[in-house]
């Protein structure tokens, strides 16, 4: 015969002492869920960036119109005030360089459930190349993908290509390679760690120089990364957005930056106000069209500096 | 009676004769030195114009503590602080990067007191590690102090340049600032804030800048190879930046330094402080003008 459960009616305790038990429940109960919590958020591991974020959202497009004949560039607006938020949803890539292997690659994803990817990538093909489905577990998920045998023996003969990925609801830029290149960094401007304060970097665009002399175009961004959320990007228009600038590249540097006494002063974007205790680590990367009769495009890394004269990969702001 | 007058003699020789003389050690870093730096310069814009440093005077008499010497040193996890006082307190030493690094009281007695702190142990390796820190010291009467605080804490630079602080000019108990032409190459647009410290033994070092006591100002230049390039006046002739005339108040056994902040934006950029050279004559260089 079945038991009935039996319920206390009739309690000894001290009611202090039954006070204290309820406590001691309750703050169980709120640490089970603090604890739960904090698994589904911070199991993700902690440290620095297992890849460089790759290229930055829309690389390669969204161009401006070019230059009217015979113009110069007007004065631009320095980079505003900004701040890398301290939160934000859905997955990220934790590195923005696929390698592709035959047919087969793999996207990490900084991730809070599980979901589904799709890449693309216009220089390959027309449609998308591949799509998985994965599985998250503490914070991380590895995406497994398969493109057609037609499209690697594409991507084998361009060596590399920017690629859009897809995954819950969010669009990130990849770059997929078949041979393994060493990432590029402009010589100098870069991203700025600590001269204003250690939660307060700023980003110094590059002092582009060209022969000859060249009107350019040049989109700004600084990329940040949390052991949460992978890599996400900040432009001078807000997260995912930044707008393009214009000077004249010539083979001494940028034109406008001389001021009358001879100094160059170059384009800034500060302050950047990072959060802190988020374990955030940043790099600026821009993106240059050089105008000439036949544009070219490229983007590139700016170099971090933590103090004085010293360069490392990313600012770190623990 | 005379037993308690000796005693009490005593007592006000010893504070007198502890107070007394030159300062210990040189003021160190100003006020929030390497913080509250302006922003880069715009792209291609020149530095708009400057006016001179206000007339000022230094009076010799402070509410807050001051330092004795603006460098500390850490032993392990310990510093001691000596200081001018007129009343115990609380200080807090901090740092960028750091944050709160210790907090202590002190008691003060015959105008002189020693603040012991003793740093957290990650705090401290951190320290060493770096070899030395500017740490910013807040006390509970409000003053706010920076403190070259490390095992090996570098000699503070004095700039090169000619000018500086030329001591009893225009006249007697007054002084007059000119600003280093600073060089640089290739040229560069640098930001500055100059400083003044004084020092009396019953102060310790206190800090005048051109916004007031412990507040200054940024000025922008632009360094190149020869010099300043706004300070240049055809047909070569310079009339650096002044800051004067400033009076010192006479019988109180006054020592002025100059300290300027100096910003040089390169690409990347670097940021400095320095004393400036005191002339005691036509031709001598002294640490720092004495008003008896």
């Amino acid at each position: 015969m079945r038991q009935l459960p039996t319920v206390n009616t009739h309690s000894e305790n001290h009611p202090r002492r039954t006070r204290r038990a309820r406590c001691v429940a309750l703050l169980a109960v709120v640490l089970f869920i603090s604890s739960a919590t904090a698994t589904a958020w911070a199991a993700a591991p902690a440290g620095p960036p297992p890849g460089l974020p790759g290229p930055p959202p829309g690389a390669g497009s969204g161009f401006p119109a070019p230059p009217a004949v015979g113009s110069t560039p007007g004065p631009q607006p320095l980079g505003p005030a900004s701040t890398i938020p301290s939160h934000v949803s859905g997955p990220g890539l934790t590195n923005g360089t696929a390698h592709v292997q035959g047919r087969k690659f793999s996207l990490a994803i900084a991730c809070q459930g599980g979901g589904r990817v799709t890449v693309a990538a216009s220089s390959v093909a027309g449609g998308a190349l591949a799509h998985a489905s994965y599985s998250c577990r503490g914070g991380r998920a590895v995406a497994q993908l398969t493109m057609s045998a037609a499209d690697a023996g594409k991507l084998r003969s361009l060596g590399s290509a920017v690629a859009v990925a897809k995954l819950g609801g969010q669009t990130a830029s990849v770059t997929l390679e078949s041979r393994s290149t060493p990432p590029l960094y402009w010589s100098d401007g870069g991203l700025e760690c600590s001269l204003f304060g250690n939660d307060e970097p700023y980003s110094v665009a590059p002092n582009f120089t060209v022969t000859p002399a060249a009107i350019i175009d040049v989109r700004p961004w600084v990329a940040w990364y949390t052991p949460a959320h992978g890599w996400r990007w900040l432009g001078t228009n807000g997260v995912g957005s930044s707008s393009w600038y214009s000077w004249t590249a010539t083979t001494a540097g940028v034109e406008q930056w001389v001021t009358p006494a001879g100094a160059v002063n170059p384009w800034t974007w500060a302050p950047i106000h990072v959060s802190a205790g988020q374990n955030t680590y940043a790099i600026s990367a821009f993106e240059v069209i050089y105008w000439y009769k036949n544009l070219r495009y490229v983007w590139k890394y700016g170099p971090s500096v933590p103090s004085g004269t010293s360069v490392s990969t990313y600012c770190s702001f623990p | 009676m005379a037993l308690l007058c000796s005693v009490l003699g005593l007592a006000l020789w010893s504070a007198q004769a502890v107070a007394a003389g030159v300062p210990s050690g040189l003021p160190g870093p100003p006020p929030g030195a390497g913080t509250g730096l302006p922003l880069p310069p715009s792209p291609g814009a020149a530095p708009s114009p400057t006016t001179d440093g206000a007339p000022v005077t230094i009076s010799g008499t402070a509410s807050g503590p001051g330092l004795l010497s603006g460098t500390a040193s850490l032993s392990g996890k310990r510093v001691s602080i000596p200081l001018a006082c007129n009343a115990g307190g609380r200080v807090t030493m901090s740092a960028p990067g750091l944050g709160t690094m210790a907090q202590a009281k002190y008691s003060c007695a015959g105008g002189r007191s020693t603040a012991r702190l003793t740093l957290a142990a990650a705090t401290a390796k951190r320290v060493n590690s770096l070899g030395s820190v500017i740490a910013r010291l807040a006390f509970s009467q409000g003053e706010q102090l920076s403190l070259a605080l490390g095992p090996r804490v570098p000699a503070a630079g004095t700039w090169t340049s000619y000018y500086g602080l030329a001591c009893n000019s225009p006249a007697a108990n007054q002084a007059e600032l000119l600003a280093p032409n600073f060089t640089d190459t290739p040229s560069t647009t640098i930001d500055v804030r100059p400083w003044l410290a004084w020092y009396t033994s019953a102060t310790g070092w206190q800090w005048i800048g051109t916004q007031g006591t412990s507040a200054s100002s940024w000025y922008s230049w632009t360094a190149t190879p020869n010099g300043v390039a706004e300070w240049l006046t055809p047909p070569a002739t310079i009339t650096p930046w002044a800051w004067g005339p400033i009076s010192v108040a006479p019988g109180h056994g006054i020592y002025v330094i100059a300290v300027f902040e100096v910003i040089y934006w390169y690409s990347h950029p670097v940021y400095v402080w320095h004393y400036a050279r005191s002339g005691g004559g036509p031709n001598a260089t002294v640490t720092y003008c004495e008003y008896p």
